[in-house]
């Protein structure tokens, strides 16, 4: 059984003129221990996918319009509220974009993760501030700074502290959502590399949502191309990076400039994604693919296995026409 | 190809309840016509203030700043009004720095009409003639920036940046909020206008792969001063000083063939509140010795061109 595994999730968020379907039957996989990189542009429904593991997803105007979520084989959409609150935190936690906004400003940092290990594990004060003062160590941080309020960290310490305390818990999954986009690379470094370290201590699964590909060959072991809420493409981090086929996945890793090779100009994907509350029949690319052809114009793609683990979503590229 | 803008011992200091706050710190460089100098460092290192303060849109404390050989430092009133058209700026968050209230056409014109140019019909001619230029349909001359994606909103900045025919634009991290396809048609658009009109630009961002390719020069930045300058690729061939072979060691690499030797930087930012006399990367320096606890580096010319603030580059880099 695996940890995770989403099967034909779909959402949309309802709005007074418009439906916008975030997500379309999306399949998705984690097993313990392992991370998943789900990579897309702006729109693409990460964050969507994200919310809805924790069922936070606000409704209205969201709304869950099919699938299951089983978690060890449990299905989280099927369960109580209180039953899903034990859940997140313990099990299921989530690093957001912003550190500041995880944080409480007038609570000083050592008491933020105090209470939340104190919620989760029923300890008293004195046990739970002592476990928080570990966390704080684990992730870098002197333990006399558990006095300071969040103010006085610098954002890469800020984003440390709200991963001490998604891992207070040693979750058996961590949502992080480009948890390191709000810092620069030599802070990034840092913290990455102690998601790493805490991976392996925990056996914590990991689900990675970047736009970075270069993040993304650092920490993953499988990747998940995502296109106008659906997975193009699906594979272990080797088959992607070496042999990625969907012509989407290959037009992102022609956009970002070289470190070592030089070029006069880049060549961006052009045009945008489709508005997702007007998706276009057939392949939900086609706009922006140079080899659309009159089927993929007509015809829906299928999630399909052109190698043992790999999965495309372009009849094209299957049959080796690309 | 002439120098376009030269800076002398640059100084901006911010009072705060702690002290002075040294935001940049006796910076000097100087940019040719038609060039961009990239700029990059550290979050909080003082880059966006150094844009600021060139383009005179907040006062140096100290330091001198020269356009086309003219010293502007204390140009005031008219004939610094007339200069402002020729020095513009595009900023990071095309979402906030953007008049909610106004559509598309009106946020490209507004420059114009601050100046009193042009009458009306013209403006609109002039704008449409600008929408083309940055790629904007003109289908969205009504639209309202809250309507349009971050990569529209950008070339909304970009095109208001131009409206009044600039020589020179600081652009302030203009593609760190967009994604990487986005990324890189705005990356194509500023170099497409730059060979058209012979721009110069200063380039701030914090993404390396962004400077590299977009740069004729790159000034690395470290708490308020600078700690190398060089030509872009010789800097990622040739890195000096330990912040920046650091800081390119860090970059994460998108691909899973290059086996990554990092160095870490390890150790707390310096703060820029009354610093010492001494070298600012001292407590994440491994080689940090008692002169650099004691002395500030002289910014000097190791190679050709390519110049380093580090007491011991020599020893450390192994050159004569
Ligand atoms: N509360 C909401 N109301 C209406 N539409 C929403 C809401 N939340 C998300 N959407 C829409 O759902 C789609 C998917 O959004 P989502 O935030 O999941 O994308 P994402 O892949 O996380 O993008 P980003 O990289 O910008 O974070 C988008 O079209 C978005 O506009
Ligand atoms: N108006 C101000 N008053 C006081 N301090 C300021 C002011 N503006 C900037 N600073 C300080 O000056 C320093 C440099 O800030 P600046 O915004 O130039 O950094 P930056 O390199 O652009 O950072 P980022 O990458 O985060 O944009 C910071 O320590 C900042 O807190
Ligand atoms: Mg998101
Ligand atoms: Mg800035």
């Amino acid at each position: 059984m695996s940890l995770l595994e989403i099967k034909h999730l779909s959402v949309q968020f309802e709005t007074r003129d418009s439906v916008i379907k975030a997500v379309n039957d999306l399949d998705l996989t984690i097993e313990a221990g392992q991370t998943l990189g789900l990579v897309g542009e702006t729109g693409a429904g990460k964050t969507t996918t994200a919310l809805s593991i924790l069922r936070l997803i606000q409704e209205p105007p969201g709304r869950i319009k099919g699938g299951e979520i089983l978690f060890e084989g449990k299905d989280l959409l099927k369960v109580s509220n209180e039953e899903m609150r034990a859940i997140r935190g313990n099990e299921i936690s989530m690093i957001f974009q912003d550190p500041m906004t995880a944080l409480n400003p007038i609570i000083r940092v050592g008491e933020q993760i105090a209470e939340v290990i104190r919620l989760h594990e029923n300890c008293s004060k004195g046990e739970a501030m002592e476990k928080a003062l570990y966390m704080l160590e684990t992730v870098g941080i002197r333990p006399e700074r558990s006095m300071d309020y969040p103010h006085q960290f610098s954002g890469g310490m800020k984003q440390r502290v709200v991963i001490a305390i998604a891992l207070a818990c040693s979750p058996k999954l961590l949502i992080a959502d480009e948890p390191t986009t709000a810092l620069d690379v030599t802070i990034q470094a840092q913290v990455l590399e102690m998601m790493n370290k805490l991976k392996q201590q925990f056996n914590t699964a990991m689900l990675m949502i970047t736009h970075d590909l270069g993040i993304v060959a650092e920490t993953c072991d499988h990747v998940a191309i995502m296109y106008a809420g659906e997975l193009v493409e699906y594979g272990t981090i080797e088959r992607i990076f070496h042999n990625p086929r969907h012509p989407y996945t290959n037009g992102l890793f022609g956009a970002i400039p070289s470190l070592d090779k030089d070029v006069d100009r880049l060549r961006p994907i052009p045009g945008l994604m489709p508005d997702p509350a007007a998706l276009p029949k057939g392949c939900k690319f086609q706009e922006r693919c140079e080899y659309a052809c009159d089927k993929c114009r007509e015809n829906a793609q299928m999630f399909t296995e052109i190698e043992p683990g790999h999965f495309v979503r372009c009849e094209r590229a299957v049959r080796g026409e690309i | 190809m002439g120098e376009l803008i030269r800076v002398e011992n640059l100084k901006k200091y911010f009072p705060t309840p702690g002290g002075m706050l040294h935001a940049v710190d006796d910076v000097s460089f100087s940019i040719n016509e038609g060039e961009t100098l990239g700029v990059v460092g550290e979050s909080g290192c003082g880059k966006s203030t150094l844009g600021r303060v060139v383009l005179k849109l907040i006062e140096p404390t100290d330091g001198r700043i020269y356009y086309r050989g003219q010293d502007i430092t204390d140009l005031k009133g008219k004939s610094f009004a007339e200069l402002r058209k020729k020095m513009q700026i595009v900023f990071q968050d095309p979402y906030s720095s953007l008049n909610p209230r106004l559509c598309v056409s009106e946020l490209i014109a507004d420059p114009l009409k601050a100046n009193r140019m042009l009458d009306r019909r013209s403006r609109q001619e002039k704008v449409y003639e600008l929408m083309d230029m940055v790629g904007l349909s003109r289908r969205f001359a009504f639209s309202y920036p809250h309507e349009l994606d971050g990569g529209r909103r950008q070339r909304i900045g970009i095109a208001r940046a131009l409206v009044l025919d600039p020589d020179f634009i600081v652009c302030d991290e203009p593609v760190s909020a967009l994604d990487v396809s986005i990324q890189a048609q705005i990356l194509n658009l500023l170099q497409d206008l730059q060979q058209q009109r012979n721009l110069t630009y200063i380039f701030v961002t914090h993404d390396l792969s962004v400077v590299r390719h977009i740069s004729t020069n790159i000034m690395v930045m470290y708490v308020g001063v600078v700690v190398e300058k060089c030509e872009a690729k010789e800097l990622f061939k040739m890195p000096l000083h330990p912040y920046t072979k650091g800081l390119l060691s860090a970059i994460p690499i998108p691909s899973i063939d290059v086996p990554r030797n990092k160095v870490e930087l390890k150790g707390e930012l310096t703060s820029p509140v009354e610093p010492k006399n001494e070298c600012r990367f001292v407590a994440r320096c491994k080689y940090a010795s008692d002169l650099c606890r004691s002395q500030a580096p002289k910014f000097e010319e190791v190679l050709p061109n390519h110049f380093v603030s580090c007491h011991h580059v020599k020893e450390i880099n192994h050159l004569a």
